[in-house]
């Protein structure tokens, strides 16, 4: 029997800060841009893997029809 | 009832190798995370379902326990800077991200910590990937309030 692979993690605390910081970027505007872009970005990455998905079905038919023929 | 540690969501973990739900957190078209503050009313719960993970859902309920300050540390939460899955040194594998800071004027009290969610994630949406403690309670008045993630990132893997 062979052993499992074995892995630990967790979360880590952060801690908080109050500095004034040099430049400042927070924009609730530029966070909802970041939101919507990388929802756009989503459907397009999905979209290729539903391209390699299909393509790899198609390989998989051409597979099977090639192991009936060889078994004929 | 309180923050005692941080956690990540056993379901983010099983839905992610599992594919139930493509949560990207690194690489190419990596997804949007958002930083939401809580006050200390609340018990987070690493078990609970993707669903309660989720922001505005279960303990994450953003009424009476979200804290935020208009304008400055939105309600929802501020977006992650440079997320990034890191898996350059032997036998670990981490997320982590840029220290996450308000506006200059933020006022905030009572915070404790934050949930981490993937506002990108369609399955279950805005789902929960892990939460931060912040070892006590913590505030600002006028000023600016940035969580100072930890070291070895947000959340860490030993293989």
């Amino acid at each position: 029997m062979s052993d499992p692979g074995t892995a630990s993690g967790d979360a880590l605390d952060a801690t908080v800060s109050t500095e004034p910081l040099e430049e400042n970027t927070y924009s609730e505007v530029a966070d909802a841009e970041q939101v919507l872009e990388s929802a756009k970005l989503k459907v397009e990455k999905q979209r290729k893997h539903l391209t390699d998905a299909e393509a790899h079905v198609k390989v998989c038919e051409e597979a099977l029809a090639a192991v009936k023929e060889n078994q004929s | 009832m309180s923050w005692t540690a941080s956690k990540i969501f056993r379901p983010y973990l099983a839905d992610s190798l599992a594919n139930t739900a493509p949560l990207d957190l690194g690489g190419a078209g990596v997804d949007t995370f958002k930083a939401a503050l809580y006050n200390d009313a609340i018990t987070p719960n690493q078990d609970v379902t993707s669903a309660l993970s989720a922001y505005n859902a279960g303990v994450w309920v953003s009424a009476s326990n979200e804290m935020y300050s208009a304008g400055q540390w939105a309600a929802g939460g501020v977006a992650l800077a440079s997320p990034v899955i890191d898996s350059a040194t032997a036998a670990t594998v981490f997320f982590d991200a840029t220290d996450t800071a308000s506006g200059a004027t933020a006022t905030l009290a009572t915070v404790f910590g934050c949930l981490v969610y993937d506002t990108t994630s369609a399955t279950v949406t805005n789902q929960g990937i892990c939460f931060n403690y912040f070892g006590g309670t913590q505030g600002v008045t006028g000023g600016t309030f940035t969580i100072v993630w930890h070291g070895q990132g947000l959340f860490r893997f030993t293989l």
